[in-house]
């Protein structure tokens, strides 16, 4: 026996979980959201990896997409508008052990919360951060987001948006430190179950951006492409993901594509149409920022104390002739 | 044969000197020739004096190279590396006179004696060397007992490494303890009362609030889970034999002082550890423990029951690394039958100890009781025995490869199995004039008491485990020297020859008997290996002779009897089977390498005679046609097409869950273990429903076949509406 004694009887009664282990609640998503697509894969994962619930923490921000972690049953954090990525960094940084996942709107990151994505993806924590591009702000009854298409008319641009919507790929694929970049739609169950299965293996900052339906307020719009197979290109690549023979029936649309490619990844990245499905980039070699700072020093009481009097000292005025 | 070789032979086989050019030794001062270059140590560069480190320990002479490496950076390197050497030089003369001290002392001392010779930057040279000497540490020389400082020192080491790792662990884990028990405290209503409260607000401003109406206010809010009463009696206990353990030394310690480890005697370390045994296991569980229970692994349902048995059968190697080791220095003539034996009970049982003992003498007085001295078999047998108990690590090296053979025994040091270190320290003969180092060194040349290291950690083979490699030339019977000296006529000779066990023996005053000085010009004289290698029918036609010096380095022909003979040829032979169990020239290797050989050759000559040219004969046909390529796994695979069917169906591995068909008919469609939809009962519902599910999935992945009821109101239109869905 080469395991320590307390590793062992960990593996020898490891609890198994199923899929209701981490369901929780009734989702109050509108029938056919994208979101529901979204949150069976992540399910389906955590099962597959039989994370131990009380160690998965989900950490969203604000819109319809962020109501996910009240769907888990594990822990979670429905945190504010755009700091979604904060938090979970600091949870990760405070407890390495916990697998944390973010999930975001479009709104959401791309827009109140894009500093903070952009460094979060520079400081290329563990986290496995899902993006649910919806392309358009839901639960306020459909506002233009930075990902709304030009001419795309909402309650804020009722005569059609003015702008070219923001890549969300191509933005991170520009950020310094960038590790795995990939793309899914909603409507492949399988290729996005694999891709978010990929990302979850993947050490540091998995960014995925799912493209969603909302069945409410822009029912039609990616229309064109669901209901044309052939307007979804997959990548595959031994190093990527792998197509099955069923989804390869009806996706035939392919290219073989190496994810450490990084200047074909910013080329496919720009592609709108076919839409391309699966990991544009990765790159397992980029140090972690929770490892580059890991402090072996305890934080104990003492520690922690010591450290604010220290702080609190350098502001402190003391009463003439009283040593400090 | 003369009348002077038959005095020569004879002294060979009895020991008796029958002529006057057959000499006795005994007050001529003799060394052997080899240690003619080594008279003052102190002028040398070698592998002593020793640095002792927090890491464990180097010689000065690589100490201070690499120091040179560093200090020549800031530019002028020959004047910096000549005053280090000078330094350097100084140093060893001060340890040589029977100063002792640090390194950063002796160094300061010795640059202030040179300095008034030095040449100009002699300062910046000292000063840049000195400070790339550091860490700073105590000098060491090859004294008698600096194998005692050494494996002492080493043992140390290793502990000051478990004592810090177990530190490190149990912080973290009291940490996570406490947290526990603090946080549930803070939720309780005990945590709650205005007096707590008021405590964790702070000293000053208390009287601005009112903490009895905010005890009361929070009193109602406690969360009604709380720990669990068995589970804080867990905690509570855990947290209190971390604390408060005497294995290693503790802030928190009870009052009582830590264990010590070190012992004088195997029996005393035995029953130190048989006493302390409920208290290790005890201290094992709870570590054990703390691991599930810090991270919320603990489950009572499980591992109660476990943990209840926690040592029952002993503790095992991963549970005892934790520990520090029991550290005994024994010297071998101290060893009598019942320690002996109490070191190998303490090696076979799995004690996680280190017995260190040092041989000071290798010579022992033989069975036969008349005053007679033999080669020491008392550490040999030991090395024996405790290499078949298999789990424990060997390690044998005279004083003078210890700087050498470093790395062996930190390691066997920090080895979770049990060690057992045998040194020879060189100080026990009669050997006037030759510095311990030297006699030590000798022992490993001679393979009196050749280097070895017996690692069991090191693989399941003995090729892997056994290594003697750090002896010199371990490849051959004998190292080989060449002597040079001068010669009758001023000119310069050289004589090859061996270092062998009959230039060790001659060093010992005790066995000057057995040796005797002839004229240099006898001419039946042979080296040792030479004349171990004879077979003689009667009488010998040579005699052993070995290269040595007198006081004033004057070369002169020493010849042994059959005494030392006899010992060197034991000597060989146990050298001879060090060599085979550490893979040089392995006799059953060769022998199957030589069977092989002798099997190849038959064949081959077989072959060449049943050889006729046939086509049989002729070069296989070279394969022109390529194989086939291999698909590459992750390319999508082609798909046979599925007939359509009249019963209606779902392709479930392409729903995306969105809840559309279920809501409209929980009981028709239903979804799978990975929450994807699939008919569930395709009676449960109407036809109709079927269609409008089909029209409603955004993904169209629903089939509804055709109708199952005939009598179904509208089926015409249904049947039309569900074309595209077929």
């Amino acid at each position: 026996m080469s395991a320590a004694p307390t590793e062992c009887l960990l593996r020898l009664y490891d609890e198994h979980h199923e899929l209701e282990d981490y369901q929780k609640g009734v989702t109050r998503w509108c029938p056919g959201c994208g979101d529901n697509a979204i949150l069976t894969a992540v399910q389906r994962l955590c099962r597959t990896e039989n994370l131990d619930p009380v160690k998965t923490v989900f950490v969203s921000g604000i819109g319809c997409s962020s109501r996910l972690p009240h769907y888990m049953n594990t822990y979670g954090f429905h945190g504010i508008h755009g700091r979604a990525l904060p938090i979970a960094e600091g949870v990760k940084m405070s407890r390495p052990e916990l697998t944390v996942f973010v999930n975001m709107g479009d709104g959401d990151c791309c827009s109140i919360g894009a500093a903070h994505w952009v460094h979060a993806i520079r400081y290329n924590m563990d986290l496995t951060v899902m993006l649910h591009d919806n392309q358009i702000y839901g639960l306020t009854k459909k506002q233009a987001s930075p990902t709304s298409p030009i001419g795309l008319k909402s309650n804020t641009t009722p005569k059609g948006a003015y702008l070219e919507a923001l890549n969300p790929l191509t933005v991170s694929l520009g950020v310094t430190n960038v590790s795995f970049v990939a793309q899914v739609v909603d409507w492949i169950p399988e290729v996005l179950y694999d891709v978010l299965h990929a990302a979850f293996l993947h050490k540091g900052l998995s960014f995925v951006r799912i493209l969603q339906r909302c069945p409410e307020w822009l029912p039609n719009m990616l229309d064109p492409w669901v209901q044309d197979p052939t307007r979804v290109k997959l990548l595959y690549h031994e190093d990527g993901i792998k197509v099955s023979p069923s989804v390869a029936k009806v996706y035939t649309t392919t290219e073989e594509h190496d994810p450490s490619n990084m200047n074909r990844a910013r080329e496919i990245a720009s592609e709108v149409d076919p839409v391309p499905v699966g990991i544009l980039y990765r790159n397992d070699d980029v140090p972690c920022y929770e490892d580059l700072r890991r402090d072996p020093t305890l934080r104990t009481p003492q520690f922690v104390k010591g450290g604010l009097e220290a702080e609190f000292d350098k502001f402190t005025i003391w009463p003439e002739g009283e040593e400090h | 044969m003369d009348s002077k070789d038959q005095a020569l032979i004879a002294f060979s086989l009895t020991g008796k000197r029958t002529a006057a050019h057959v000499e006795p030794i005994k007050d001529q001062g003799l060394k052997p020739a080899l240690f003619a270059r080594y008279r003052n140590l102190s002028e040398l560069r070698y592998d002593y004096p020793v640095v002792l480190l927090p890491t464990g320990y180097e010689s000065l002479s690589k100490r201070v190279d690499r120091a040179i490496e560093v200090g020549a950076t800031g530019g002028d390197p020959a004047r910096v590396r000549k005053h280090a050497y000078q330094i350097e030089k100084g140093v060893r003369r001060l340890l040589a006179s029977g100063q002792k001290g640090s390194l950063s002392k002796l160094w300061a001392t010795a640059a202030s004696q040179v300095k008034a010779k030095a040449e100009e930057g002699f300062d910046d040279s000292a000063k840049r060397v000195g400070q790339a000497l550091r860490p700073d540490g105590e000098l060491l020389d090859c004294s008698p007992d600096v194998a005692r400082t050494l494996f002492s020192h080493a043992w140390s080491v290793a502990q000051d490494k478990k004592a810090a790792a177990y530190r490190d662990r149990a912080e973290r884990l009291l940490l996570r303890l406490k947290d526990i028990l603090k946080a549930d405290l803070v939720s309780s209503v005990a945590g709650r009362t205005p007096e707590n409260l008021a405590q964790g607000f702070g000293s000053s401003q208390t009287d601005m609030f009112d903490f009895a109406a905010m005890s009361n206010l929070l009193v109602r809010t406690t969360p009604e889970t709380t720990l669990s009463e068995s589970r804080r009696k867990r905690i509570e206990w855990l947290v209190s034999v971390l604390e408060y353990q005497r294995f290693f030394q503790s802030d928190r310690a009870s009052g009582a002082a830590p264990y010590s480890f070190e012992f004088e005697t195997c029996h005393k370390a035995l029953k130190a550890y048989q006493e302390r045994a409920a208290e290790a296991i005890e201290l094992a569980k709870a570590l054990a423990m703390a691991e599930l229970e810090a991270y919320g692994d603990y489950r009572e349902s499980v591992h109660d029951a476990l943990f209840a048995g926690y040592g029952a059968r002993g503790l095992d190697a991963q549970d005892l690394k934790v520990f520090p080791d029991y550290y005994v220095f024994e010297r071998a003539d101290r060893l009598d039958g019942n320690e002996t034996e109490a070191v190998l009970q303490a090696l076979a049982s799995g004690v996680p100890i280190k017995v260190i003992v040092q041989v000071d003498d290798l010579w022992d007085p033989t069975s036969l009781g008349d005053g007679m001295l033999g080669l020491s078999s008392k550490t040999r047998r030991l090395a024996h025995s405790a290499m078949s108990l298999g789990d424990v690590f060997v390690f044998q090296s005279p004083a003078s490869h210890l700087v050498a053979t470093e790395p062996a025994l930190s390691k066997g040091m920090s080895s979770t199995n049990g060690g057992l270190f045998l040194v020879y320290s060189g100080t026990g003969g009669v050997t006037e004039g030759v510095p311990p180092y030297l006699v030590a060194a000798a022992a490993a040349e001679s393979r009196a008491f050749p280097v070895f290291s017996y690692d069991p950690t090191e693989g399941s083979e003995l090729a892997d485990r056994f290594d003697v490699a750090a002896n010199p030339q371990a490849d051959s019977g004998w190292p080989a020297h060449t002597v040079s000296f001068e010669g009758p006529n001023m000119q310069r000779l050289e004589e090859p020859g061996a270092f062998t066990l009959v230039d060790f023996a001659a060093m010992d005053g005790r066995l000057s008997d057995h040796f005797s000085t002839v004229p240099t010009d006898s001419g039946c004289l042979a080296p040792v290996p030479e004349f171990l290698d004879k077979t003689f029918a009667v009488v010998p036609d040579s005699v052993p002779s070995i290269p040595m010096v007198d006081e004033q380095n004057r070369f002169v022909r020493v010849i042994a009897d059959d005494w030392v003979i006899r010992e060197t040829k034991r000597c060989q032979g146990w050298w001879r089977n060090l060599q085979e169990w550490g893979g040089i020239s392995n006799s059953y290797a060769d022998r199957a390498i030589k069977a092989e050989r002798q099997h190849w050759e038959a064949k081959l000559a077989e072959a060449k005679q049943s050889a006729t040219p046939s086509a049989s004969a002729a070069p296989a046909a070279v394969v022109e046609s390529a194989p086939e390529p291999v698909a590459a796994e992750a390319a999508p695979a082609a798909v046979v097409e599925e007939k359509p069917s009249d019963d209606p169906y779902i392709e479930t591995e392409r729903c995306t869950t969105c809840n559309e068909c279920t809501l409209l008919n929980n009981q028709m469609f239903g979804y799978n273990e990975n929450k994807q939809a699939y008919i569930k009962d395709p009676d449960a519902g109407t036809f109709r429903q079927l269609v409008e599910a089909a029209e409603g999935c955004q993904v169209g992945i629903i089939h509804p076949g055709k109708p199952r009821n005939p009598k179904e109101p509208g089926l015409e239109e249904l049947i039309e509406r569900a074309k595209p869905f077929a």
